[in-house]
């Protein structure tokens, strides 16, 4: 039972860090702080405007796969089975 | 595609469905955050771009950022002719008491031009004489306001 709880806790941060890079790269980057970020370019584009068209998608696609394997990895620490 | 996916381990799965919802959420929540920001009156302060103005021969050119206002006489007009498109115009017309006459100017033919009948090309005539004027133009809830003196050299 205690295992069950200490596991949920550990799942439970994984998605808060998830959803603060979710937050953080498209509302922090893509939106509040697009102008100082405009101020940078890359590949000639402005930083700000960057994240708010591409930035933040390329995040949420390394985000799943981060996600897969954090919890897989808890799987595997707390002897879940993977189905 | 089918195979690919099936082959992923349930946490990515559940990430993959997940990640859609999310990723909507926060366009409404952008959209929202641009509507909020957008309703949000913003001033700016416009200045004669030569330093001085003087609207009889159509050398009073007020700028902030990419926009320009020129401020002219032209066949008894006082006519303003903007950059970019203006919802509303209002010239203020200011006397030796600092007491301002207020004339709402009209849209000449596009919104980059207003004009409106006003008194100034007889008060600014003489050699020497000045008048201060004041003008609010909005664009999509920004106020560009503006002070300057038009002098007859």
């Amino acid at each position: 039972m205690e295992n069950q709880s200490t596991y949920w806790q550990e799942n439970l941060r994984v998605i808060k860090i998830c959803l603060v890079i979710w937050f953080v790269v498209s509302f922090g980057f893509g939106l509040i702080l697009v102008e100082p970020l405009n101020a940078i370019r890359l590949g000639g584009y402005k930083l700000g405007f960057w994240f708010a068209q591409q930035g933040s998608i390329y995040t949420f696609l390394a985000l799943i796969f981060w996600y897969g394997k954090k919890m897989n990895d808890l799987d595997k620490k707390y002897d879940v089975e993977n189905s | 595609m089918i195979k690919a996916f099936s082959k992923l381990d349930k946490h990515t799965k559940v990430a993959i469905f997940i990640a859609p919802i999310l990723l909507i959420l926060g366009f409404a929540a952008a959209d929202m955050w641009e509507e909020h920001k957008a309703s949000e009156v913003r001033f700016y302060q416009m200045i004669p771009e030569d330093g001085q103005c003087n609207i009889l021969t159509k050398e009073c050119i007020l700028a902030v950022d990419n926009l320009r206002i020129s401020i002219y006489e032209e066949d008894g007009l006082t006519t303003a002719n903007s950059t970019f498109a203006l919802d509303t115009m209002t010239l203020f017309v200011v006397d030796q008491n600092g007491m301002s006459e207020t004339y709402r100017m009209g849209m000449k033919d596009s919104p980059h031009y207003w004009y409106q009948k006003t008194e100034l090309a007889e008060q600014l005539a003489q050699s020497g004489s000045e008048k201060t004027l004041r003008f609010v133009a909005t664009i999509d809830g920004g106020q560009y306001i503006a002070e300057f003196t038009s002098k007859t050299p």
